[in-house]
């Protein structure tokens, strides 16, 4: 384990607790993040995104460095927090975008946009990503999960019931 | 003698140019001329149509394919209206369509929109006739290049509906659908084609030469059009929660242009709009219109960005309509398709026709894994004859059934 501090704000942990996710969780998944490079990095705001596949959903933390400018970082500070339900299913297709902020930490290039499908209660349809064009590591941006996505998810299950 | 009817003439003419447009119903008597949806068999036909209207969206199928012939001012004078009625009072428009589509067992939603948006921003004069849409009319803004760099890109606060027709024209309607026909409504924003937007500001001619000798100057009017198209769109989704956006590439089709430049003028500029439209708050539905022939530029609409609600729509290929087995095949796992019976046809009292063109539509494409649609090549015209309207119900009903049977 990398040995630096995460700072989570109590709304964030508010946040979390109605998904029913620990700040533990959050933390360990920011932990990991760091650990193996899994996250994709804004290299304007200095910000990150990390994910994790859980039981029921997929979490997203954004965090940054608590002291931005300082090396090394011993401390993050987590932004936002986000998750969708829908599973990600496979790569559809990239389109060679510049998505001119966010890289691939891993593979220290820009992503490009995606467009993954998506399965959820056996639908499956699609939405769009951000994705490394090495190792094709997608993640869903806030907007993204926050709408369309919600939206299919809670129309599914309506339709569904 | 002369003199003075030349005095009475130019009096009239400047008495109706000055005179503005009456609607056919004033507009607080408008909801009495309908009948309410309160009643039993609105609820009823409304309640199984929504289901319908889900259907391709959520892989749970109702009892056939819808049928959206894109209705606009033909609902209002098929309905006793007039094509002014139609544009000028939105009220009337999204009234008369709720009607129409009820009337023909088609959608559960009224629309209202129509193709030259935020136009009058840039200086445009628009003006609608009997049988016309907003049309521009006199100079166009964009005499030269260099004034492509002045262009200006509208924030959300310039479009708000005291400073901006286009918005005070479509909120006017979904205010109306609220507050009349709740059931029913649909805030919509309608991008229409940035290319043929950019075209009516330069005039279209010379913008289409521009693609080849001024590419820069093109590229800085589409760039303006689509930033302000994202914040009118992100303008309605704050108001109403949400917009379904309709995008559409019309006067960037494969007769006017090569492929090459449907993608640089059109295409990109697109994919520009929607990432911002939808980061704004816009969608999360999709409506992909290629009005036109789009026989050589098809493929590359396979990557247009999609949520999980998204239509795509092409019209023709070449003189044709573009076949539904081929729009399966290409769209098919990506998103719903809306296949196509010829738009031009719908005016002749040739129901059989319609019919048939119908059946072969839908027996390409009906079994689509993500869903389909039967739709005219374009809006519906304002002269449809009804009866083909039902002739392509009837096809629905006939064939519209999902699977391959």
């Amino acid at each position: 384990m990398v040995m630096i501090d995460v700072l989570v704000p109590k709304e964030i942990e508010n946040a979390l607790a109605q998904k029913g996710i620990s700040a533990d969780m959050c933390k360990k998944l920011v932990y990991e993040a760091e650990e193996k490079k899994a996250k994709l990095i804004n290299k304007v705001t200095g910000e990150n995104l990390a994910k994790k596949i859980m039981d029921n959903i997929t979490l997203y933390v954004m965090y940054a460095p608590a002291a931005p400018g300082t090396h090394p970082v011993t401390a993050y500070v987590i932004k936002k927090v986000y998750s969708h339900k829908m599973r990600m299913k496979n790569l559809v297709y990239t389109v060679p975008e510049e998505v001119k902020d966010w890289w691939c930490a891993k593979d220290d290039v820009q992503t490009v946009r995606g467009q993954f499908d998506l399965e959820y209660m056996g639908i499956v349809r699609m939405a769009p990503t951000l994705t490394c064009p090495k190792c094709q590591e997608s993640y869903i941006e806030e907007d993204i999960a926050a709408k369309p996505v919600a939206v299919a998810e809670m129309l599914f299950e309506k339709k569904r019931a | 003698m002369l003199i003075q009817n030349s005095y009475i003439r130019e009096s009239i003419f400047l008495f109706r140019k000055n005179m503005s447009y009456q609607p056919t119903v004033p507009i607080d008597k408008l909801p009495s001329h309908f009948i309410s949806h309160d009643t039993e068999s609105h609820k009823k036909w409304h309640t199984g149509s929504v289901t319908r209207f889900a259907s391709p969206f959520v892989d749970v199928f109702k009892d056939r394919i819808d049928f959206d012939p894109i209705v606009m001012a033909h609902a209002t004078t098929l309905l006793g209206f007039t094509n002014r009625d139609f544009y000028e009072y939105p009220e009337i428009a999204v009234h008369c369509v709720a009607y129409f589509n009820e009337l023909f067992d088609l959608l559960p939603v009224a629309h209202f929109f129509y193709s030259n948006v935020f136009l009058e921003k840039y200086g445009v004069k628009l003006q609608t006739t009997n049988t016309l849409p907003w049309i521009v009319v006199g100079d166009r803004p964009i005499k030269n290049p260099e004034d492509a760099d002045k262009i200006q890109k509208f924030e959300k606060e310039d479009l708000t509906p005291d400073k901006c027709k286009t918005t005070e024209l479509h909120w006017r309607a979904f205010d109306y659908e609220k507050a009349n026909i709740p059931d029913m409504m649909l805030p919509m924003h309608n991008v229409f084609c940035l290319f043929s937007m950019a075209a009516e500001l330069v005039g279209p001619e010379k913008f289409i030469i521009w693609t080849r000798k001024e590419p820069k100057a093109c590229h800085k009017i589409l760039d303006a059009l689509a930033y302000t198209s994202a914040n009118g769109a992100s303008l309605t989704a704050d108001r109403y929660g949400f917009d379904m956006m309709v995008i559409g590439s019309v006067l960037a089709n494969s007769t006017v242009l090569p492929p090459k430049y449907v993608k640089e003028f059109s295409f990109d500029h697109q994919r520009d709009f929607v990432r911002r439209a939808l980061a704004g708050g816009g969608g999360p539905q999709l409506w992909y219109h290629l009005c036109g022939d789009h026989s050589r530029d098809y493929p590359m609409w396979r990557d247009v960005i999609t949520t999980p609600f998204t239509v795509i729509h092409i019209g023709y290929y070449g003189d044709d309509v573009f076949p539904g087995d081929l729009l399966k095949k290409e769209f098919g796992n990506r998103m719903t398709l809306l296949t196509t019976v010829d738009g031009k046809r719908m005016i002749e009292p040739n129901f059989s026709f319609i019919y048939e063109q119908s059946k072969s539509q839908l027996l390409k494409a009906r079994d689509s894994p993500r869903g389909c649609i039967l739709g005219t090549t374009c809006e519906t015209p304002l002269i449809t004859n009804p009866g083909c309207t039902l002739a392509a119900v009837k096809a629905c009903k006939d064939y519209g059934t999902y699977g391959t049977w």
